[in-house]
């Protein structure tokens, strides 16, 4: 299984992302053999639409679990298209913290997205 | 003759221009194409006689038909429809409605559904003057069509004034084509001066002739004369900055029917770029 943790810098070693779509970078951590592969997220550049874009990128990385914050209401409509789940890293302040927190249960899925653009 | 007044940074006074030269001509039209924020109508006193919705078309896929081929997400260039695991995902108000997705799809999975982006009201005062304003849905990407529905609207024999909206985007990029001249409003301030060069250059890659209106004219930053006289630009009239100009825009006056010398500013610049 692979998951994704949105991070601010290219190492294992950064800080969590508190953005999603236009997230640095993805850090993507495979349980079988226990590494990370860090990506750039070229869905940052995007104009519009980047949670389209950022979902599509994990999935061609197959990834299956995401670790973020809030997550718009377009991003949960594509993650849930692509069937990636998100969960709240919630007060994890780096990738690995985040990480085990997942590993060991204590993160809470996300179900429902964040809107306060407009009413 | 169709006139655009544009100005590269934003309040620089495109809307205040626009309207007062409307306000001193006969036989006229405004189009207020500025549709993210209209503001051109709290300086006029018209009857609203008509509203016109203006629809966009964007994608809807039969998952019957769809192979998932990802043909209509390669060619998307705003992420506006994406092929996801069991099915194509379309978010709408991504769409710009360019019509690349149904023509790539070789399976004829898509049709095409219409709503509703924003309207363009229409304005009249006496015979001889029409106002329409348009108007951009919150949550809509791009007020392009709204654009080129306004610049659709025919008149013959009279002039239109554009004001357009500020910087040098794709929206526009679409209120200017097909006008015969440009208005650039700008004022004294580095950042006056920066924006105004980038609309100098799309002006002159789109053949359009233009002069410049140097609005707030007498502040401290003079770097202006100095890039006009360079480049050789006409500086149609300066507008000098004072506090009773401000006075009578904050109160929603119209500048030109309050104050001698402001309205003599417009109508020379309708004698230069009309010759009326």
């Amino acid at each position: 299984m692979k998951i994704a943790i949105c991070s601010n810098e290219e190492t294992q070693n950064s800080k969590v992302s508190d953005r999603f779509a236009r997230s640095e970078y993805f850090a993507i951590y495979n349980d079988e053999n226990e590494t990370y592969e860090i990506i750039e997220n070229k869905a940052k550049f995007a104009s519009g639409g980047a949670s389209g874009q950022a979902v599509r990128i994990l999935s061609d990385y197959q990834v299956d679990v995401v670790l973020c914050t809030k997550v718009g209401p377009k991003a949960l409509e594509a993650l849930q298209g692509f069937e990636i789940r998100a969960f709240d890293f919630n007060q994890s302040k780096d990738v690995k913290s985040a990480l085990s927190s997942y590993l060991q249960n204590s993160l809470n899925e996300i179900t429902s997205s964040h809107n306060m653009r407009y009413k | 003759m169709k006139i655009a007044v544009l100005s590269g940074k934003g309040g620089t006074g495109k809307t205040t221009l626009s309207v007062n030269l409307f306000a001193q001509l006969n036989d006229v039209v405004l189009l207020d194409s500025d549709v993210e924020e209209p503001n051109s109508h709290i300086f006029l006193d018209m009857k609203e006689i008509g509203e016109i919705d203006v629809v966009k078309k964007y994608p809807i896929v039969d998952d019957v038909k769809c192979n998932l081929c990802g043909a209509c997400g390669e060619i998307c260039q705003f992420n506006a429809i994406i092929p996801a695991k069991s099915r194509v995902m379309v978010f709408a108000d991504l769409c710009h409605d360019c019509g690349g997705c149904k023509m790539v799809c070789k399976q004829n999975a898509i049709i095409y559904a219409e709503k509703s982006m924003g309207t363009i009201t229409h304005y009249k005062s006496g015979e001889n003057k029409d106002f329409y304003s348009g108007i951009l849905r919150i949550g809509e990407v791009s007020g392009v069509k709204i654009i080129e529905e306004l610049r659709a609207l025919s008149y013959n024999n009279v002039t239109q004034i554009v004001d357009s909206p500020p910087g040098t985007s794709c929206a526009t990029v679409a209120s200017i084509e097909e006008v015969d001249y440009a208005i650039i409003v700008t004022e004294p301030t580095p950042f006056g001066l920066s924006d105004m060069k980038m609309v100098v250059e799309m002006l002159r890659n789109m053949g359009i002739p233009f002069g410049v209106v140097i609005n707030k004219a007498g502040l401290v930053f003079d770097e202006i004369h100095q890039y006009l006289s360079n480049e050789k630009i006409e500086i149609l009239e300066e507008i000098p900055f004072k506090k009773q100009y401000a006075r009578f825009y904050a109160q929603g006056k119209m500048i030109s029917n309050e104050d001698e010398d402001y309205r003599m500013k417009i109508k020379n610049i309708i004698t230069k770029v009309l010759g009326e």
